[in-house]
């Protein structure tokens, strides 16, 4: 109860909401002992390298939200442009882009879209940026391959 | 009799279709920052978009967009939006009345199918079949409008076989009769009043434990007429609007000076002091910018609960920043990445340095680079680490 009462309205709205009404393809369930914790999973895209897959991905929510962005990070290894070895996004809307009219709801909405359309022009894994551009269908190829290695249920 | 019934379904459509326009009003009369209801709305000059003050107060402190389209903006550009504020506090009576209407609305479902039951009477009446039917049609209409809808579905199927003859044959009368409820003071006809005032009990506990987070406009208002120069005293408190500092050029006896000018406290490190000024700084403008300021103690009362919360969040949540092993087992695989990154960094930095000195072009110039580039990998290491 008193851990409930410090956790701002906005976050509990949130939840509520992601819980009843989750988005297609997109979990998050708050962790136990700590409501700021989230453990996603977002299912790949349709038509896209990314479909079948399973991703699991970590989102905490720091205590200046919604002033600050939540932090997230793929905890499914994943051969994408934007997305590290550690799992690090390169998205815009996680850093400078961000705004509190955003939501966890619309983080992980663009973290699904960028599965459905990487960008290499803005590399965060040289390795994968430079496949896809030198070889697409080889880049994709790879992509699927670590879906089957790690990202299948 | 039939008429009454054909009326009272068609109110209870036309209930529920307003209903339904009020709950989806309260996403416009909310902040698209805090999520909340709109507490002394602010108007952005360039795109029109508001929200809370404080809210917005608080973003351009370190940012200069409008947080919903990006438009570049800033705390001067903020305008008072009154009518606004006047219809979110319409808004809010009119959803708390709308509540009530819902509550009752429900427990006249209940009396319309009691009384079209007794208009045709049917054995079935009698054997129980009333009481279940009773309960479902509770949950299939309006289960999903009003939380409040169990209060009237725990409450009704008793009483119900028990008033359902007398209600029945006083029908007629009494739906033309007028009763005023003593706990809201609505009007409502007598056959319904009782369940009503059950209801306007239930609520009024209910409300009790909840009025320390959410203020009542009757009790703001009651405020103001028992203190009716708070504006003005609040105005008028200092000599001008505080604005946030460039706190880099201040020293700490400085800071300190203006936290004793304002009536706040002055321990705590640096860090805390600034934190301290600007939220006062934004709090306090923001009290300006409602319609009913309160005095400058209450800020300040507010600015100690506002700093015992944040304390009271950090200490337990510290630890709990972390709560994943995988967090634990992630620091250990950074390390080891960034120590590999690290030294094939080295190796790479050490071959064009060699490649360099083979090549006889050995200068000061080139030494000089060549820790620079070491430098810059240095850095790289640590803000990995530090990751």
């Amino acid at each position: 109860m008193t851990s409930v009462s410090g956790l701002p309205r906005r976050i509990i709205k949130e939840t509520e909401k992601l819980l009843q009404d989750p988005v297609p393809g997109i979990s998050a369930v708050p962790h136990e002992d700590n409501a700021r914790y989230f453990n996603v999973i977002i299912q790949g895209p349709d038509s896209s390298p990314y479909e079948g897959g399973t991703f699991k991905l970590e989102l905490f929510l720091p205590d200046d939200y919604p002033m600050a962005p939540p932090k997230v990070r793929f905890l499914t290894k994943i051969f994408h442009p934007n997305i590290d070895r550690l799992g690090r996004i390169c998205l815009d809307i996680l850093k400078d882009k961000w705004s509190p009219a955003l939501q966890i709801r619309t983080v992980l909405l663009s973290i699904q879209a960028l599965l459905s359309a990487p960008n290499p022009d803005d590399p965060l894994n040289n390795e994968a940026a430079d496949l896809w551009k030198k070889d697409e269908h080889r880049a994709i190829e790879t992509a699927r391959e670590y879906i089957r290695l790690y990202a299948t249920e | 009799m039939i008429s009454d019934v054909a009326l009272h379904d068609s109110f209870q459509q036309m209930f529920l279709s307003l209903w339904n326009i009020i709950q989806g009003g309260q996403s416009v009369i909310s902040c698209k920052i805090c999520g909340e209801t709109l507490r002394a709305p602010m108007m952005l000059q360039k795109c029109s978009h508001v929200f809370c003050s404080l809210c917005i107060r608080r973003w351009f402190d370190s940012n200069s967009i409008c947080p919903e389209c990006r438009v570049p903006s800033s705390t001067g550009e903020l305008y008072k939006v009154r009518v606004v504020e006047d219809i979110v506090e319409l808004w809010e009576r009119l959803a708390e009345k709308a509540q009530t209407l819902n509550d009752l609305v429900m427990s006249s479902r209940f009396r319309s199918d009691l009384f079209s039951n007794t208009e045709e009477p049917s054995p079935y009446v009698e054997s129980g079949v009333l009481n279940s039917s009773d309960s479902n049609t509770g949950e299939e209409g309006f289960d999903a409008v009003g939380k409040r809808s169990r209060h009237s579905k725990m409450e009704t199927p008793k009483r119900k076989q028990s008033k359902k003859k007398t209600d029945s044959f006083e029908g007629n009368r009494s739906s033309q009769e007028i009763a005023e409820c003593p706990i809201c003071g609505i009007h409502i006809s007598i056959r319904l009043i009782q369940h009503h005032v059950d209801i306007c009990l239930a609520k009024q506990s209910s409300t009790k434990e909840s009025t320390s987070d959410r203020v009542p406009c009757s009790e703001r208002l009651n405020r103001i007429s028992t203190n009716t120069h708070t504006e003005s005293s609040l105005e008028s408190s200092f000599e001008k609007r505080p604005t946030t500092l460039w706190y880099k050029n201040l020293s700490d006896k400085k800071l300190k000076d203006i936290l004793q000018y304002y009536g706040l406290s002055t321990k705590g490190d640096r860090n805390m002091l600034i934190r301290r000024h600007k939220e006062f700084v934004f709090r306090y403008n923001a009290e300006l910018d409602s319609k009913f300021p309160r005095p400058v103690s209450s800020v300040i009362k507010d600015i100690q609960e506002w700093e015992k919360q944040q304390e009271w969040n950090s200490v337990p949540e510290e630890p709990q920043n972390i709560p994943l092993e995988s967090s634990l087992s992630f620091n250990e695989e950074i390390c080891h990445i960034a120590k590999s990154d690290f030294e094939s960094l080295v190796q790479q930095a050490k071959r064009t340095v060699v490649k360099k000195r083979s090549n006889n072009r050995v200068s000061d110039l080139h030494e000089e680079s060549m820790n620079n580039d070491d430098i810059s990998v240095f850095t790289q290491h640590e803000e990995i680490e530090n990751f």
